[in-house]
């Protein structure tokens, strides 16, 4: 019963992770020039916003193919765990501090407001730290007692 | 195969979630979004505070109060690189 729910729960957390790097990664692709507009409008990001428009969805990508292969996955649980955790960080500057707000996300994400965006990430982040957790203990060498 | 299954079920889902992302019409200049950069009376920039406003021309026109008009130049769109184009929003004189 433990073993199968320590080999379905990362599946179901991966599943859920790809679908949401995939379908931001792809969306912000598709709407390149206005990511670039919406990202050189941001106070924070402004002076690199060219090479971020670019390294941000391609980032997404790659973490979504970390996450499909099996070998990978524990690698990419911790990566989506990081950039959730920053993009999260960036959201509380941008409410604390900033005036302009431009969304910088991608897809239907964009409908939502600055403390939804929160939750929404704070959920991700959460699933990607317990993906990863449930990794690490499922990779860790069995090691014989000492005598 | 039966381990890819959920990752490759996620993959076709985002494929197709994005399929409805709809991309700016780039030929249709009223219907393109620029960073708009509001003009003062003597025909600059407004630089102190700056006053942008990213969207389409007739969201710059409604952003910034700008009357239909030929005259004055009200507001002009730069690209993503902050190039100037050759697009300006005019009003009437005050």
């Amino acid at each position: 019963m433990l073993t199968s729910y320590r080999n379905k729960l990362p599946e179901i957390i991966a599943a859920l992770l790809i679908l949401l790097f995939c379908y931001t990664g792809i969306t912000k692709l598709i709407d390149h020039d206005l990511f670039k507009i919406a990202l050189s409008q941001s106070e924070l990001l402004s002076s690199i916003s060219k090479p971020v428009s670019w390294t941000l969805p391609l980032l997404e990508l790659g973490l979504t193919i970390l996450l499909v292969i099996p070998g990978t996955r524990k690698a990419g649980f911790m990566i989506a765990f990081c950039v959730l955790a920053l993009f999260t960080l960036y959201i509380l500057y941008m409410l604390l501090f900033a005036s302009n707000r431009p969304c910088t996300c991608g897809g239907v994400l964009k409908k939502l407001s600055w403390q939804q965006h929160i939750v929404f990430n704070v959920f991700f982040a959460a699933l990607s730290f317990i993906g990863w957790q449930i990794e690490r203990k499922n990779k860790r060498p069995f090691r014989n007692p000492v005598h | 195969m039966r381990k890819y299954f959920l990752s490759i079920l996620a993959i076709g889902l985002a494929i197709g979630f994005s399929a409805f992302t709809i991309p700016h019409d780039k030929t249709n200049k009223e219907k393109q979004t620029y960073v708009w950069h509001k003009y003062n009376a003597a025909g600059t920039a407004e630089l102190s505070p700056i006053v942008t406003y990213t969207g389409t021309e007739a969201g710059a026109k409604s952003a910034f109060g700008c009357s239909e008009g030929t005259t004055v130049f009200c507001a002009r769109a730069y690209d993503s690189e902050g190039s100037g184009l050759d697009l300006y929003v005019k009003k009437s004189p005050q």
